[in-house]
């Protein structure tokens, strides 16, 4: 009986060690199928012209000319600039005015603040395609803005709803105390938002400036509806694409651009992890 | 939902005290600057939306005024490819049930692990933070029919190349792609999600004799089921208006590839001409058509959406 029992209790314990692999199995099977493009992509940026086209995964001869190529004879570099300039005043500016109104919500009183804070979730439900070509329309005719960055960056800075509600949330966790305090001190609202809860705040605004800016990063139709032909106003989305499309592809050049594309993305996300990976867990990304 | 300062107590008429005005006054002065945002990024354009539908429009000469001219004519036989586009998107949207499919299963598999889940959680969120465009160009690459890397192994094996974006296999290849980087932001909300399942629940389960299989159907399943319906109703609205990655690797051909945000994009000034009038009315249907199938989730969520309470 006690044999059996011990028999039984080895068979249960193969089962989970075999389930356990099994696991790891699917997780390491799931995570090679989502490597294995980068790495191609990666391979692809250091072979010549001349390999480009052949079967072999790593290149035969490595080089680097493809970077310089890219950086060289592109718009690239420009690009680069350009997407920095574009969406960091908008990102930290929107950032700050989300973070403002959900402070008003949460901590002031004024007539009219619940049908308000209504009406703002309710834009929530609309969805962006309605927007698009009224707003395409208004930039291109009444305010002269299209082949200017301006109908990029001028509607970000205003701050998001779902970042709003974002801080909101945070907000309704940090206790009252020092703003309570504050107030006794004699100091305004203006001056405890930014000495006293903006600094609280710090990890959801690290975590919503890193969405952001990876948001506006990423952006394509925007800037593709907005900036025209003109190479130089291109954000790096566009600029990638206009090597896609070209008549003769270089494909060795634009695979290597797709790399260079993809840097200031993965670095901020090695960097900041924790804070990406909280916040998406709350919110969501795109 | 009364969850910050209400107003339901009147201030008595003869004088606020000091500090209630000026928390009014500073009240406005927060959200001021995200109302006006709205109001003109959002509602003027929404409200224009519905004037530019009814109109014919080049963006040159003045919007002439046609009724609902735009919408009998997407209605009628003229317009050949906006509803076979729209049926496009929704067969495309099965990737959104089958990544929340395969992300359950994986978020489930990483939170019983001690080891290495944060190297999983990582790689699987790395290639939702790389832009479309690039992501597109990339796998435009892998599957190309001579040179990609998938017929490049297929070769290897002595098998016969397979133009992996003609029409029998475009739609099966892009779906395919959008599943597996579409994983990331579905894991990290499931793993978050099966953190907060209190542990005795598993602990009874297991007490009662339930296998691991049990215990992921009638515990973890339910649990999750709010975000799945997070992840269904969102991963629907992106998917139907799905644009960057189609335009980047099949540009509308083969057409059952053909999204509708291409078509309307087209109108734009683009390929097809400017019609802004009537691309503007197929943007307000394509709305409505989201707009449904949000509501219709929402109902059926009644059935299989469990909240805790």
């Amino acid at each position: 009986m006690k044999l059996l029992n011990v028999s039984k209790m080895r068979v249960k314990r193969a089962g989970e060690i075999g389930g356990k692999a099994l696991s790891y199995f699917v997780l390491i099977a799931v995570a090679f199928l989502m490597l294995v493009p980068f790495a191609y992509l990666l391979a692809c940026s250091f072979k010549t012209a001349q390999e480009i086209n052949l079967s072999s995964f790593f290149p035969k001869q490595w080089t680097g000319r493809n970077y310089v190529a890219v950086f060289e004879e592109t718009v690239m570099l420009r690009s680069f600039l350009n997407t920095f300039l574009y969406i960091i005043p908008p990102v930290l500016c929107g950032v700050f005015m989300s973070a403002l109104c959900a402070y008003g919500f949460a901590r002031l009183r004024f007539p009219g603040s619940q049908v308000l804070f209504s009406c703002m979730m309710a834009t929530l439900v609309i969805p962006n395609i309605i927007i698009m070509i009224p707003s395409y329309v208004m930039f291109a005719n009444f305010y002269k803005w299209v082949g200017t960055p301006l109908p990029v960056m001028l509607p970000a800075m205003f701050g998001s709803t779902v970042m709003m509600f974002f801080f909101l949330n945070f907000l309704r966790t940090l206790p009252r105390d020092y703003e309570e305090a504050a107030i006794l001190d004699g100091m305004g609202r203006g001056g405890i938002f930014v000495t006293i809860i903006f600094p609280l705040m710090k990890p959801a605004i690290i975590t919503q400036i890193l969405l952001c800016f990876i948001n506006q990063y990423n952006d394509y139709l925007t800037p593709l509806l907005y900036l025209g032909n003109d190479e130089q106003l291109f954000t790096v989305q566009l600029a990638i694409n206009q090597m896609n499309s070209a008549y003769a592809v270089e494909t060795e050049k634009l695979l290597t651009a797709c790399v260079v594309a993809m840097v200031p993305t993965c670095v901020l996300f090695l960097l900041c992890q924790k804070y990406l990976t909280d916040g998406i867990s709350v919110t969501g990304l795109k | 939902m009364n969850t910050f300062g209400n107003n339901a107590v009147k201030p008595p008429k003869k004088k606020m005290s000091r500090q209630r005005r000026s928390d009014m006054i500073w009240g406005y002065i927060c959200v001021a600057p995200l109302t006006i945002g709205l109001l003109l990024f959002l509602a003027a354009p929404l409200c224009f939306a519905l004037y530019l539908s009814l109109t014919q429009y080049d963006l040159f000469n003045e919007p002439v005024f046609v009724g609902f001219d735009n919408f009998i004519r997407a209605f009628s036989a003229n317009e050949t490819q906006f509803w076979p586009s729209v049926g496009n998107a929704f067969v495309m949207s099965i990737g959104v049930l089958l990544s929340m499919a395969c992300s359950l299963v994986l978020a489930n598999l990483i939170s019983g692990k001690r080891k290495g889940s944060n190297v999983f959680r990582m790689i699987y969120f790395l290639p939702t933070i790389c832009s479309s465009v690039a992501v597109g160009i990339m796998w435009k690459r892998i599957y190309d029919y001579q040179y990609g890397f998938i017929n490049n192994i297929v070769a290897l094996f002595g098998g016969d190349k397979v133009n992996w974006l003609d029409a029998a296999h475009a739609v099966p290849s892009i779906i395919f792609l959008n599943v597996l980087f579409g994983m990331g932001t579905n894991i990290l909300l499931y793993i978050a999600t099966i953190k907060n399942v209190p542990a005795s629940y598993y602990e009874a389960a297991e007490l009662d004799g339930a296998g691991s299989l049990q215990k992921f159907f009638y515990i973890t399943l339910p649990s999750v089921s709010p975000v799945s319906f997070y992840i269904l109703t969102t991963g629907l609205i992106g998917s139907l208006q799905g644009f960057a990655i189609y335009q980047v690797m099949t540009n509308g051909s083969p057409s059952n590839t053909m999204m509708p945000m291409l078509i309307i994009y087209n109108y734009m000034g683009g390929n097809y001409g400017a019609f802004y009038g009537y691309a503007s009315s197929l943007a307000i249907l394509l709305g409505v058509i989201i707009a449904i199938v949000t509501a219709l989730n929402f109902g059926i969520s009644k059935k299989w959406v469990y909240y805790e309470s």
